[in-house]
């Protein structure tokens, strides 16, 4: 998202809004799920993390990356949501200091910067690579599985990985 | 064989020999094998892979576009127009008293939290309204600076050790809401820090409003 985007919106105009959720909304949702397990406060998580990330737009310098900035907003959202349901579960019963969130978010760090580095593959090469590591499908039962030449299928797959090893690598230095 | 090319097909699972002889000897490659080892695990994650409901989209535009305003639930749409015709009785049969029957209702209780750092204002306000899940709270003070690059201000209810957080926020030039799942009878002690944006799920004692310590 360039300047003039970000400025947009800020302003709240509706078309950059939801250029933003295209792009960060699967990550904002799954950062949102990993710590919550609930699908209807992850999307409370979603919502309060657009509204925060609107409300502090004008504040945001565009020469940073979007991403790091959202994900610190998304992340606080959600401990937030798990914080309250926490005490909803547990104000009468507890006698100790409840102020605990989920653990692993080297794991939910690491999930995001997946999912940034997914956003920027093509959709077609993103099915791909979803049904070869999380549907566990080899190529030819990919290309049923889509309706497509396996020779496609092996093309996409070779694109879509060598994209990501390059941008997952990218990511990796620039937080090692 | 290229480092992106052997990369490739060891993330996609399936290295050839070629590839998997270039992971082998490349020094390069093999000091970014533990995180290629741990991003292949991260695809294979079905968390990964949870997608928002598609109707989400939709909603966050709408949200947005409202100015952050949540819709009004059913009922006060109704409501809305009966107490516009109730407030017409009252101003026609009494001549006043019309805004009392417009007005929010007022809050259950009001507090003010002394500032107890330097450069923080003298004073800030809480407001509390019960609700059926515990308390929806608004905080309200003049002159506080919008909190730092990195960090945000917190507020906390507490008994004894017991510290709960009902929200962030990083400026207060217009009050804030929060919500909070307990009632203040229980938790008497209201303070705002400046919190660290971390994990560290505890306060840090950089305590700028108190009251009821």
């Amino acid at each position: 998202m360039d300047r003039q985007q970000l400025e947009r919106f800020a302003s709240g105009d509706r078309s950059a809004v939801r250029q933003l959720y295209q792009e960060y909304g699967r990550a904002i949702y799954s950062l949102a799920y990993r710590v919550l397990r609930d699908h209807g406060l992850s999307e409370e998580a979603v919502q309060t993390t657009m509204l925060n990330a609107w409300r502090n737009a004008a504040r945001f310098d565009p020469e940073r990356e979007i991403g790091p900035w959202l994900y610190t907003i998304a992340r606080r959202a959600s401990i937030d949501v798990y914080r309250r349901e926490q005490r909803h579960q547990t104000a009468e019963l507890i006698d100790t200091d409840i102020a605990v969130v989920p653990s692993s978010l080297d794991e939910v760090w690491q999930a995001w910067q997946i999912h940034e580095a997914l956003n920027q593959i093509p959709e077609p090469e993103r099915e791909i690579v979803r049904c070869t590591h999380y549907l566990g499908l080899t190529h030819e039962q990919t290309a049923d599985h889509l309706g497509i030449p396996v020779g496609t299928v092996k093309s996409r797959s070779h694109r879509a990985h060598r994209r990501l090893a390059r941008l997952l690598g990218h990511l990796m230095e620039a937080t090692a | 064989m290229r480092c992106d090319e052997a990369r490739a097909e060891y993330l996609h699972g399936e290295p050839g020999d070629q590839a998997r002889g270039h992971i082998d000897t490349c020094p390069h490659c093999r000091s970014v094998l533990p995180q290629l080892n741990a991003m292949q695990a991260g695809l294979r994650d079905p968390l990964l892979w949870v997608e928002p409901p598609p109707e989400l989209e939709h909603n966050v535009v709408e949200l947005i576009s409202r100015g952050g305003e949540q819709p009004a639930p059913a009922r006060r749409r109704w409501m809305v127009p009966a107490a516009a015709a109730a407030a017409v009785v009252i101003a026609l049969l009494a001549g006043a008293g019309v805004w009392l029957a417009l007005r929010a209702p007022a809050p259950d209780w009001e507090v003010t939290m002394d500032g107890v750092a330097p450069g923080v204002p003298t004073a800030a306000s809480v407001s509390g309204w019960r609700t059926g899940t515990g308390t929806r709270l608004v905080m309200a003070a003049n002159g506080l600076e919008e909190a730092p690059a990195g960090y945000a201000y917190e507020l906390w209810f507490s008994q004894g050790p017991v510290h709960i957080s009902a929200g962030t926020f990083t400026s207060l030039e217009e009050p804030v809401e929060l919500t909070v799942g307990v009632r203040r009878r229980d938790y008497p002690r209201l303070w705002v820090t400046l919190e660290p944006i971390d994990e560290d799920p505890t306060p840090s004692w950089e305590v700028l409003f108190d009251v009821g310590a």
